[in-house]
């Protein structure tokens, strides 16, 4: 694969909260039209990783660029799209599928955010890529785990970036709506979209993922999904959380693997 | 005396005319931010504002300068020392609001007792509808509209700044400014609210309608218009029923808002339970 195809690249990133080190030293490339799979216990730096690559936390030293540039101004061009942890959304807000997915497009748009036809399109298309057509006019309150994951998996196509990232895309979620939401992956990535998945679900990888990084504060290992996910490898990661981390935060996703 | 005659007699009064429009347009003003507060949770941030600009109020009106300047200096004074408190200290977000906003409104307190001036603390605390002078009219009408004028404009960006922050973030907006101008358009509100029902009333008439609205609709589109409309009504029937009752006006108002809440929540919680016993 060409250098030139790096999208988005960390170099010797760290992150700390107080005295707590997230990240440390951590490089990592993201490649148009391949799907990374991320692998690491709770409290291995996997979300402060998204988050860096989001601008929402700044790095104490290192760099994060998208192609070439700074990740504010990718943000700006409205080109880095997350899909967030079910969790971190408020069910009972009063918006409808339609609105949510809409939201994707405010980027793009002038000062009162109205939706041109172009827009309008763009999220019809995203609604049915992702098979979320009869849902447009519910609350989001009143949908399955799934439904709403595919929900914000519409909002992030709408917003045509191309740069995705998944956090936990599958806990909560049913077999059929995963297997549907890996396919929708599967086929942004054939359009060119890169994509980072993070995951402690281990074997919605294979299949899935070109490739899988290891993640304990930094890429321990990278390889294709077979290998990353071999017995070897798995245990490396694992040790590096329970020397290093809390034995809690080890336990708490031990059981997923 | 015939109906008509029981709706335009107050009117015939001057200081009605007034007081009926600056309570109408408070309410509206009100109901339309209360919709974004009650959904981000940000109550106790207007209990917080509007307590916080009494001692703005106060000085503004020993300069003879407009009160909705001393207003918006210490109500965005108060954010930012609310933000200094807990991001440079162990304390929570409710603590560091409850230690700003008293200090505030002491200060306030004791700058109306030192200051020689024609400041009626009463007026302050519990609002003068019917003392609302003309200039004062067109000071909350000016005030309303920028704030009206702002929402409408920004209202979607407001709506994704409550929802989800982060996707805010990451298409670019920017949330500390979205912050910001919610803030502001939180200490003008409370300026405009001021005159009609006073510093201890206002945080009602901004948690109220959003409360009602959300139990009648479960779309934010449709509760940016069913707040609004309950509230002026609210103040209409608050205003005449004060009148004929000879009770304190923005009392009455808030008071009625209070049971319009609770008929609503009665109600919805009635059709609740049905539902759950049919099926």
């Amino acid at each position: 694969m060409a250098a030139d195809d790096v999208v988005l690249e960390l170099r010797e990133v760290s992150v700390s909260y107080g005295t707590v080190r997230a990240l440390e030293g951590a490089s990592l490339r993201l490649r148009a039209g391949v799907v990374t799979g991320l692998v690491g216990v709770n409290g291995s730096g996997k979300s402060t990783l998204m988050k860096s690559i989001l601008g929402l936390v700044q790095p104490t030293s290192g760099t994060v660029t998208v192609r070439g540039g700074s990740v504010a101004a990718a943000r700006r061009k409205a080109s880095i799209t997350y899909v967030p942890q079910t969790e971190s959304i408020d069910e009972t807000f009063p918006l409808s599928v339609g609105q949510v997915v809409e939201m994707g497009r405010y980027g793009r748009l002038g000062m009162t955010r109205r939706l041109a036809p172009a827009d309008r399109a763009a999220c019809r298309e995203a609604v049915a890529r992702t098979g979320t057509e009869k849902l447009v006019e519910r609350s989001i309150g009143e949908l399955s785990g799934g439904q709403r994951k595919r929900v914000f998996l519409a909002r992030a196509i709408a917003q045509g970036a191309d740069i995705l990232l998944l956090d936990e895309p599958f806990s909560g979620v049913d077999a059929t709506s995963q297997r549907e939401i890996s396919a929708v992956i599967r086929s942004l990535a054939a359009e060119g979209v890169s994509v980072l998945i993070s995951s402690h679900d281990v074997a919605s990888l294979p299949g899935l993922c070109d490739s899988v990084v290891l993640w304990y504060r930094r890429a321990l290992f990278e390889g294709s999904p077979a290998d990353a996910l071999s017995d070897a490898h798995l245990a490396r990661a694992f040790a590096a959380g329970l020397g290093e981390g809390s034995a809690g935060a080890v336990t708490g996703e031990g059981g997923a693997v | 005396m015939n109906p008509i005659d029981l709706l335009t007699e107050p009117l015939g009064y001057a200081f009605m005319q007034r007081a009926l429009l600056v309570t109408v347009i408070a309410s509206i003003v009100c109901a339309v931010l209360s919709s974004w507060l009650i959904l981000i949770g940000w109550s106790l941030m207007g209990d917080a504002v509007s307590h916080a600009v009494l001692p703005g109020v106060v000085i503004a009106y020993a300069l003879g300068v407009p009160f909705a300047l001393g207003a918006l200096a210490f109500g965005g004074g108060a954010v930012f020392l609310i933000g200094v408190v807990r991001g440079r200290s162990e304390l929570k977000e409710d603590a560091a609001i409850g230690i700003v906003f008293t200090s505030l409104f002491a200060l306030g307190l004791v700058l109306i007792s030192i200051i020689p001036s024609q400041v009626d603390l009463q007026h302050i605390l519990f609002g003068n509808l019917l003392g609302t002078t003309s200039g004062d009219m067109w000071q909350v009408v000016v005030v309303a509209a920028v704030v009206l004028t702002t929402v409408v404009v920004k209202r979607r960006d407001l709506t994704l700044f409550a929802f989800d922050p982060v996707q805010a973030h990451t298409v670019g907006l920017s949330v500390r400014r979205l912050n910001a101008l919610l803030l502001g358009l939180l200490a003008l509100t409370v300026v405009v609210a001021l005159q009609a029902v006073g510093v201890i009333l206002v945080v009602a008439m901004l948690i109220i309608p959003g409360a009602t609205s959300l139990l009648l609709t479960r779309r934010l589109s449709r509760m940016l218009w069913a707040g609004p409309l309950l509230a002026a009504g609210c103040a209409v029937l608050g205003l005449y029923i004060s009148y004929y009752a000879n009770t304190s006006s923005g009392g009455m108002v808030v008071l009625i808002q209070g049971l319009v809440f609770f008929v609503v929540f009665g109600a919805t919680r009635f059709r609740v339970r049905r539902q759950a016993l049919q099926s």
